[in-house]
């Protein structure tokens, strides 16, 4: 590209987002997006985020801009979520999902049955009283 | 291990801290911030921020940091459930009965003129860090139930933490609980119940936590009827009226209380499609259908040692 028509499309660029933060300022600029469910846009000067990083940009013409940005989606515990008596599950673990009920699938029977001795197996521990309750409630904020 | 319960926010405020020493110090930190955020977020309080935003008319009004931060992230709840959990459902909670501090909400009364519409939506609201300032449109009612009492949950965690000086603690605001520090051996033992209100020895399934926060959505918890039609306080943005879908109870485990309850008020407005949303981000939950049967997502404990 030569000097003369670099110069020519910055001079554009400068022009055109001129006229975006205009718009803006004349509170025009609530976009839209078909982006993915994580990817939100939002409008420059409100911001209701801590600044999410753009993911992306497209200008639709000289007054209006789709800004994408991602936002952050609730993560899971780092420790996962641990049963009573003390195994852990970890979040994203491949457990099949439940409904109260429902019987597992039972693994296909051996065809070769021989008999082990085995020790008997170890007392069921203890339930941890729980230190608080999870659930609804109402508060006043 | 020491555990502290008294009254704050409208609801119950319970505090265990492993290391004895620090629990007086730490009491006095989660109470200090409880009482912040209930000046700066009650909608029943006529001198709090939140109720001045509302009143603004449209206009700027000046926000503290921690009010800021308590738009930012009732914002971000709106914005990661794409609008299921919306701030901007304050006027369709008002016209559906709940107008007051819940106590003083009649258990009963005449039908409401109630109209089913849509929401104004989260970005009516706008947030001006740079001035710490804060407006809605006119006539748009912010409400911050859904996150403020989270939010508050995971920022008394951290404040009790750094007062006890050691161990770990656990903070619970009416069910909505968050944990920071060292856990005791295996985890935190908590009670997955409907009702915050259950004593934590009472039936149950008990799951552990170490790290991060679990809540608990409920429409079962505080209803009230008017015109003999039954209403609960989780509003369906889509409709400015109280949900009707397939789950009457929503727990959820997560990085912070907030995003664990911002997911579990989405998994109860969302209804059916809850369950692939939670896994899809790897999220643990427990949802309770409106007949009783039970519904684990990955990640959570299996059920057979529900106890009661």
């Amino acid at each position: 590209m030569s000097q003369q028509a670099r110069k020519e499309r910055e001079g554009a660029m400068v022009r055109r987002l001129t006229a975006g933060a205009g718009a803006a300022a004349l509170g025009l600029a609530w976009y839209f997006t078909s982006a993915a469910m994580t990817a939100v846009p939002v409008a420059f000067g409100a911001q209701p985020a801590s600044e999410p990083q753009p993911v992306g940009v497209e200008q639709l013409d000289d007054h209006v801009f789709v800004r994408t940005v991602h936002v952050p989606a609730p993560r899971p515990p780092a420790g996962g979520v641990g049963a009573a008596a003390g195994r852990t599950v970890a979040a994203g673990a491949a457990a099949a999902r439940t409904t109260s009920g429902a019987a597992p699938a039972q693994p296909a029977a051996s065809t070769a049955v021989i008999a082990q001795p085995v020790a008997a197996p170890a007392a069921p521990a203890p339930t941890p009283k729980p230190v608080a309750t999870t659930g609804g409630s109402t508060p006043k904020v | 291990m020491r555990v502290a319960e008294w009254t704050a926010l409208g609801t119950s405020a319970r505090l265990a801290v492993t290391d004895d020493a620090g629990a007086a110090a730490a009491r006095r930190a989660v109470q200090a911030l409880l009482d912040a955020v209930d000046r700066a977020c009650s909608r029943f309080r006529d001198d709090s921020e939140l109720c001045a935003l509302n009143r603004a008319g449209g206009g700027w009004t000046d926000a503290s940091p921690l009010f800021l931060d308590a738009l930012e992230a009732a914002l971000w709840a709106a914005s990661s459930t794409v609008g299921a959990v919306d701030p901007t459902v304050g006027r369709a909670l008002r016209m559906s009965g709940y107008d007051r501090d819940f106590a003083a909400v009649a258990p009963g009364g005449p039908a409401l003129p109630v109209r089913l519409e849509k929401v104004p939506g989260w970005r009516t609201v706008e947030l001006d860090q740079g001035r710490r300032r804060a407006r809605v449109a006119p006539g748009v009612e912010v409400d911050l139930g859904s996150t403020a009492k989270a939010l508050a949950a995971d920022r008394a965690a951290a404040a009790a933490r750094l007062a006890a000086g050691a161990g770990g603690v656990l903070v619970s605001l009416g069910g909505d609980i968050a944990v920071a520090g060292a856990p005791p051996e295996g985890g935190w033992p908590v009670l997955a119940a409907e009702d915050s209100a259950a004593p934590p020895d009472g039936p149950g399934e008990v799951v552990l936590i170490a790290d991060g926060g679990v809540a608990t959505s409920s429409t079962r918890v505080r209803r009230w009827t008017r015109g003999g039609v039954e209403l609960h306080h989780i509003i369906d943005p889509a409709t400015g009226a109280p949900t009707r879908g397939p789950w009457r109870a929503a727990t959820v485990a997560a990085a912070s209380c907030l995003e664990a309850n911002t997911a579990a008020t989405a998994a109860i407005v969302m209804g059916a499609a809850a369950v692939t949303w939670l896994e899809e981000r790897g999220l643990p939950a427990r949802l309770v259908e409106t007949g009783g049967g039970v519904v684990t997502t990955r990640g959570w404990p299996a059920a057979e040692r529900d106890r009661g």
